[in-house]
């Protein structure tokens, strides 16, 4: 899927930024030089890239302006859907279905058989209209999902992806040295345990059921779930007890 | 079928850069955008 943030995003920490960096040292060297073109060069390097956020956020607004002219859009509409988004769909939502599936074991096999139909028992729905699939997390097994197309996700119980997810290093990565990735991410795991990476579609989108942690049998099913990160369910991270450093 | 939107498995990409804290819009017009 485009999306016109990530588009722009991506610009911002494009290659073509480091050139003009490297052209800002030829530059350098041509001044030293005497070249005629070195004006033009300095120029390139001292542009200021700023610019290119405030223009954006000026044209969605005149963009916005017009569509509510035109009786397209409504904006009261668009406000509920930053709000959904901004806070009712999140991580919080999936470590909710963690949390249950940790405490529950008939919920667990129903998670795993069937997680659109468990998602749906906690009453998430799934926005995209796909299918979730829950892959469980072992001593023996750690899972990663990654959407190597572009940013398939499931967005009704972790939220939208965080930048890291759509990016080129971790996309291209995940699945040429899935254990270089998780390695940056902080998680060093033996070698036989065996790391299984799921590429997400749009039909299909793939959420890890982390490991119980060990020492949190007494926990609540509230405190198991406010234990469990996004990452650890993307699989990027484990599920550590507060005092161990948790990574939220 | 190597291709631009198929990154899978392509090198020299980089590390990977995190972002601690992320808000789900790092700027409203992005909110806007998505609505």
């Amino acid at each position: 899927m485009f999306l016109l943030s990530d588009y722009l995003k991506g610009r911002e920490d494009h290659p073509m930024n480091t050139t003009i960096n490297r052209r800002g040292l030829l530059a350098a060297a041509a001044t030293a030089a005497g070249a005629a073109a070195t004006p033009d060069i300095a120029h390139a390097d001292a542009h200021d890239h700023k610019e290119i956020p405030s223009d954006v956020a000026l044209r969605v607004k005149s963009l916005e302006s017009l569509l509510v002219e035109k009786g397209l859009v409504d904006p009261s509409a668009l406000d509920a859907l930053v709000d959904t988004f901004e806070h009712k769909l999140g991580p919080r939502n999936g470590a909710r279905m963690v949390a249950r599936a940790w405490i529950d074991p008939s919920y667990k096999q129903r998670l795993l058989a069937d997680g659109s139909a468990a998602l749906a028992e906690l009453g998430y729905g799934s926005a995209q209209g796909a299918d979730v699939l829950v892959v469980e997390n072992t001593a023996q097994v750690h899972n990663l999902v990654v959407c190597t197309l572009c940013s398939c996700y499931p967005w009704a119980v972790l939220g939208l992806p965080p930048v890291w997810y759509k990016s080129a290093p971790y996309r291209s990565r995940a699945v040429i040295d899935p254990r270089g990735v998780l390695r940056e991410f902080g998680l060093e795991l033996p070698q036989d345990v065996e790391v299984r990476v799921w590429d997400s579609t749009a039909e299909l989108r793939y959420l890890v059921l982390p490991e119980r942690p060990t020492g949190s049998e007494q926990l609540s099913e509230e405190a198991l779930a406010a234990l469990v990160t996004r990452d650890a369910m993307i699989g990027v991270a484990k599920v550590a007890l507060p005092q161990k450093g948790a990574r939220l | 079928m190597n291709g631009v939107h198929d990154m899978g498995g392509m090198q020299d990409m980089g590390p990977i850069q995190y972002e601690r804290d992320e808000p789900v819009f790092h700027a409203p017009w992005e909110g806007r955008v998505y609505g």
